[in-house]
This record gives structure tokens, sequence and C-alpha cells, in this order.
């Protein structure tokens, strides 16, 4: 009897025990709280920042709640499921502050998946964003940084075409490696870092077949130096930091006739890249090593590509090529004085004495570094067809 | 005393998850400060000091088989300074004890739960503990046998994950600057290896044919092994951004994005943590219960479990305004601290128990 009671009452506390499982102070229902998929900072013409989020709207989600509208699926007949929303205050945690205040809802943080800096705001500074973004817990480092051409507020009102937010598809194309790929972690560890510099995706906006503004696309780099915007490049002269990446896995490449006539068109399936600084009687040299592997795509061109003979001259002909690119891109990073390989990180790793003397001079030696190419690339396939005949 | 026993492996789980659970937190950052690029490998410096904790506990345990440090003590210096000495051990426990509830709640409110009032916390904690504790030795070993595999292996694979993401060649220069930032570097996790002297509290519950020195030296190289690991980690992964970062690891567990599918593991990665915390805390909350017991030479230590629980959740309230005091003192006084407690006070022991078992013969009991 007594083991009864006492059975019963152990069952009666653990039963009550799962009660404060969902939590008491820290509890976050999802009806209670707006999740940000996307940020953009601006300035002011006042000084003052700007946030605009994007959030993620439930009530047009479909799915769970039963919606007139739309019964079949409210994904596809709804234009988007976001929400776009801005508030300004002097410092961004006060602009933050001040959303909140105009939200129904706790802005939750932890689904943020992109920071867009207009163009503005990146040339004044970033490093008071990066400290709020890496200080606060709910903020993730791995949160994609992104330059953006005009304001933020207006690359983020652009309405989604075919994905349910314009955050989560400008997401898949940084993820697709169409440009290169910043995260918050990597770009705090350049500003870290001895070269104090990096390169973040910038984007622009383009026209749709309607010829209205709302295509946003991926065009070059945007150059950070001492935290601030200093400059940036284009898709072309961009592409030299893409190969450096060693992933640049859509990079086009396109070797034309000497003569006009046509060209071939490559496609880059993977590559890989080796960093080697090289200090030789005094003199600073750095050498980049690229390895890709290509198939071809299109030929317009008398070559006959069934010939190994001929894939070879055609690889001889890419290295260059690329090698060129490289250099292209070294050298208007070189005239801007933005060290965006991050190679005086790789002086300090592979010579360390030489280095420690030299530390002050580094925006001095960047400029006058004999930078070379070495590219080894292989033509791994021409395709389905084997044409001129 | 107890009559429970307890196996080499599950002393050795138990010794490795008190060192390595909250070293993975504290240790990487302020290593990192110091070490720089050689953070990596600096925990290797703080194997002497694991070994040397371990030996002194195990031949003591020699010495006077059978019996923990507070019980051999009085046989060792005699009533009065064995009591002094005594109290000097159960305010050490208590004092590590309570460290380690305030670096869980620190932890749990600084990144999770951070309006849950720091009592809740703490006190849901300290229970579940006091209920092991009160379980004894015995709980205390089968726990690890269930959570120290979980612990470790989720946080390993966890980190996994991340390999696509770690730059190797963070790990350059090596040795820039000599091997003095790397040996300073190892200062924290130095004052960590050292808190194996606790072992001193299970050896006595070992079967009579188990060979626990392998077992711990064993436990010294798994754990600076996995620092090693962790170290590396954070330092692949974040390169110099290591030293902004308080807690590199979770910040590593936060940074996990595989395919799109596997992401936002921290949730899991803290739910295991936390297993692994409860064990590390009963371990000193168990050590300072028994010693204070024996402090006053009480036949049973279980009615002391829920007021030491007390003041073990009381001390780490007050202990700190905020967390930042906290980190310093982790980073500065507390490996000191632990390494005059956990060595400094053992090897003199064991100087004494050798000169007086020399001459006399009589010194040592005669179990």
């Amino acid at each position: 009897m007594r083991a009864f009671v006492k059975r019963t009452i152990a069952l009666g506390l653990a039963v009550l025990l799962a009660f404060p499982l969902s939590g008491c102070w820290n509890r976050k229902e999802i009806n209670n709280i707006m999740i940000v998929l996307g940020a953009g900072i601006d300035v002011l013409p006042d000084g003052n920042v700007e946030l605009t989020a994007q959030f993620f709207s439930p009530s047009a989600s479909g799915g769970g709640t039963p919606s007139t509208s739309s019964p079949q699926s409210g994904a596809s007949s709804s234009p988007g499921q976001t929400l776009v929303q801005s508030a300004s205050g002097k410092t961004l945690a006060q602009a933050i502050d001040h959303l909140q205040k105009k939200s129904p809802r706790l802005l939750f943080w932890g689904h943020n998946k992109i920071l867009m800096l207009g163009e503005a705001a990146a040339k004044r500074g970033v490093e008071a964003e990066t400290d709020f973004f890496l200080r606060y817990s709910q903020t993730r480092e791995r949160t994609r940084v992104i330059v953006c051409k005009g304001t933020a507020k207006e690359v983020l009102g652009i309405p989604p075409s075919y994905v349910i937010s314009s955050v989560l598809g400008i997401l898949n194309m940084v993820e697709q490696k169409f440009q290169i790929d910043r995260t918050l972690k990597d770009l705090a560890e350049g500003l870290l870092g001895e070269s104090k510099a990096i390169a973040l995706p910038y984007l622009d906006v383009g026209l749709d077949n309607k010829g209205k503004r709302n295509v946003e696309y991926f065009q070059g780099s945007a150059l950070i130096k001492n935290g601030r915007m200093v400059g940036q490049l284009g898709n072309e002269t961009s592409k030299g930091l893409l190969w450096a990446e060693g992933h640049s896995r859509w990079i086009e490449v396109s070797i034309e006739e000497p003569d006009g006539g046509g060209s071939i068109e490559l496609s880059v399936t993977n590559s890989s890249a080796g960093l080697k600084p090289r200090i030789e009687r005094g003199v600073w040299k750095f050498n980049i090593d690229i390895r890709a592997n290509l198939y071809v795509i299109q030929n317009s061109t008398a070559w006959k590509l069934d010939n190994p003979l001929v894939l070879q001259q055609l690889e001889r002909q890419i290295n260059r090529e690329i090698q060129q690119q490289i250099e292209e891109t070294v050298r208007q990073l070189q005239k801007k004085n933005v060290d965006a390989f991050q190679m005086a990180q790789e002086f300090h790793r592979s010579y360390p004495r030489e280095w420690k003397q030299a530390k002050g001079r580094w925006d001095e030696i960047f400029p006058e570094l004999e930078v070379s190419a070495t590219v080894h690339s292989r033509i791994l396939r021409t395709g389905m067809a084997n044409r001129p005949s | 005393m107890e009559t429970s026993k307890l196996s080499a492996l599950q002393l050795m789980l138990l010794l490795f998850i008190t060192v390595f659970t909250t070293a993975e937190f504290v240790v990487p950052a302020p290593t990192a400060l110091h070490a720089g690029s050689d953070m990596w490998f600096a925990p290797i410096w703080s194997i002497p000091a694991g070994i040397i904790a371990c030996g002194l506990a195990y031949r003591l345990h020699r010495l006077y088989p059978g019996q923990n440090v507070m019980e051999f003590l009085p046989q060792l210096l005699g009533k009065i300074p064995g009591k002094l000495v005594g109290l000097l051990i159960v305010v050490s426990n208590l004092q590590i004890a309570s460290l380690v509830l305030r670096e869980y709640v620190e932890y749990i409110m600084g990144s999770f739960l951070d309006s849950t009032p720091m009592i809740v916390i703490a006190a849901t904690v300290i229970l579940v503990c006091a209920y092991a504790v009160h379980g004894g030795v015995e709980v205390l070993g089968k726990c690890s046998l269930i959570f120290v595999p979980l612990a470790v292996i989720t946080l390993f694979v966890t980190l996994l994950f991340l390999l696509p993401d770690l730059e190797v060649r963070n790990a350059l220069p090596f040795m820039e600057n000599g091997p003095f930032p790397s040996i300073t570097g190892s200062y924290v996790s130095q004052g960590w290896l050292s808190e194996l002297w606790v072992a001193t509290f299970f050896l006595p519950f070992l079967p009579a044919r188990s060979r626990p020195l392998r077992a711990m030296v064993g436990t010294v190289f798994v754990t600076v092994l996995s620092l090693v690991l962790i170290n590396s980690v954070s330092l692949f992964l974040f390169g110099v951004l290591t030293k902004e970062l308080n807690y590199p690891i979770l910040v590593a567990v936060r940074y996990v994005s595989y395919t799109n599918f596997i992401e936002h593991m921290e949730a899991a990665g803290m739910a295991v943590w936390v297993l692994a915390l409860i064990l590390k805390l009963s371990v000193f909350y168990y050590a300072s219960v028994v010693s204070t017991a024996r402090l006053f030479s009480l036949p049973n230590y279980q009615p002391l479990t829920l007021p030491i629980g007390g003041v073990i959740m009381t001390t780490a309230l007050f202990l700190f305004p905020n967390r930042e005091t906290m980190a310093k003192f982790l980073s500065t006084e507390a490996p000191v601290i632990f390494l005059s407690s956990n060595i400094l006070l053992p090897l003199l022991l064991w100087v004494i128990a050798e000169i007086r078992r020399k001459p006399a013969g009589k010194g040592a009991p005669s179990s």
C-alpha cells in the first residue's frame, strides 16, 4: 500500500515536471515573435543609422491557418511572404530598439541570414555594426555580409520572384558561389587580420523583362579597408578573387580566336588555389598557384577538340587567360592599395621574422609587391557533341 | 564509509569530464590571447601538471589505502594541524564547486537564457546534482558511463561538420616568438588539469586489483588531446578572431551549417553539455560534502548534501558581480589557486608522508 502511494506521488511529480519544459522567462512562442530574415543598414543624410528588416510574414504562409483566399497553396499565389520595416536611430542598437517599438511582436534574430550594407553605410564604416552582430547572442556568425548599390532599404523592399523572400533568394545565389561568399566571421577576421582588408560581394539591382528595376544580381565586389569601403571591383576584375578562393565553380572562361573568328567557351567545374609568399634577396614576391578543371560548353571555332594535342594547346591558352584575370585583379587592388587577398597574413605565416620588421610598412610594400600566377588547367571533357568533325 | 565500488573506466570517464567540460569553454580564449597561432598545441604543456596531480593522488592512496585525503590527514599531521589543513581542503572544494556552478550559470545566461533569473538556473542544476551526490560514488560512476560518451561524441561529431570551414594555415607561424607564449598560454589549462587531484576522493572505491595509475595517466593524455582538438578547431575556424570571442567553441557549434540541413546545432550541443556539467559539478559537490562530513567526524555524509548545496549555490551567486570579473578571475587568479590547492598542498602532504614513513616505519598505517 505504501509503495503504491509512493509510486502515485512520484508519477504525479513526474507529470508536473512536464510543465516547466516549455520554459518560463525565456520562452519564445512562434506566435509572439517576428522572424528577421535579413537586415539592411543605411546611413541617413542626418548621420543616423537606418535599419531595415525583412520579416517572415506568417499570415501569408498558408499551411496551418485555414485561409479563404488561397485554399491550395499560399506560397504560389502570394507575391511573397515577407514584410519589410525600417527604423532609424543614432546607433544600430537604437535603430533596433525603435524598430521593436513599432512592431507588434518581439524581433527574433536567430534566423537572420543576411546583413545588407548600403553603399553609403559601408563607406562610413562597418565596425560598429559588426560589433553588434558579434556581441548579440541571437545573431549568428554565419550571417552573410553583402554590400549593395544604393540603399539596403530599397534592395530589401524589392518584391521577391520565384522565392518566398528576396533575402532567401539572395542567399541561394550566395550559396551557389556566383560571387565571393563572406560571412560575418570572415569580415571580423579580415578586419582584425594583418592586411586589415577584405572584399565583400557587391549587389546591384537591374531591370526585369518588363523594364522594372527589381532583379538583384551580384556585380563584382566591394573593397573594405580599415573598416570602411574604399572602392569596388567590377565583375571581370573580381575574377582573380574568385580564383584565389579556390571554389570558383561558376566562372566561365572564354578563349577567342586571334583573328576575330569564333570562340571556345568553357565552364570551370572545380579549382583550387595555393597562395605562396616568397622573399628572395629582400624582394617580396607572391605567387598564386591555380589548378582548374574545365568542361567545354560551346565551340564556334574551327578547332577540332577531339584531338588531344589541340586540347593541350587550348589548355595553354586557358592558363594564360586565367593568369591575366588574376594579374588584372591584383593590379587593381595594388592601385587601390587594398590587400583583399590577405597576402599580409600569408607573409606573416611564412616569414614571421621578416614580417615583424616590415609590419608597419605593409601599405608601402603591397603596391610594389611582385605578384605572379601559375595556372595548371585541365580540360576534362568537351561535352556531348563532337563538332566540327 | 560506503561499500559501493567504482571501476577504473568509470574513474577515467569521471576525471576526464571533470576537467574537460568547463575547460572546453574557459581554455581557448585566454590561450589564444597569449599564444596566438601556437594555441593549438599549448595544452600539451599542461601534461606535467596533470601527471603530478594524478601521481600525488595515487601515491598517497598507496600509502594510505582505502582512505581519502581527509581521512588520513589526522594520522599524517596530527589532530589539530590535520583539521586545519582539512578546513583548507573543504574550502578549496567548495570554491571549485561554486566556480563551476557560476561558470555554468554565466554560460547559459550569456548565450541562451538571458532573461531567466540566475537563481532558477543555479537551483535546478544543484538539485539534480544533490540527488546524484546523495546516491554516492556508484551513481556518479554509472552516470559517467552514459553521459560522457554522449557528450563527447555529440560535440566532436558536430565539430566534424565544420571541416569544410577549417583553415589549417591559421596554425602558422609556428612558435613565432619561441616556446614561451604557448607556455604562458597553457597556464589556464594547467590549472584545470590540476583538478585531477580530486581523484583522491574516488580512489578508495576502486576494486583492490584495479590499476588506477594507468587509467589516470591515460585520462591526462585523453584530456590534453581533447583540449588540443578544441583549441585547433577554434584556431582553424576563427584565426585571429579567436581571442575576441568569449566562447569560441559555442560559436563554432553555432557556425555549423552543412548543406543547409544540419544547422542550429547549439541546442543539442547545450543539452549534452549540461549533462557533462552535472557530472563535473557533482564531483566537486561530492568532494565538498564528504570532506566537510569528515572534518566534523560525522559517520554519514548524506544529511549534509542539501545544506552544502545551498552553500555552493549562494557562494556561486555572490562570487562575482558580472561575467567579466569571472572571466578575468578564471584566466588570472584561478589557475594559481587551483595549482596551489591541487598540486602544492598535496605535494607537501606527500613529502611529509614519505619522511614520516622512512625512519619510524610506523608512520604509514597498516591499512
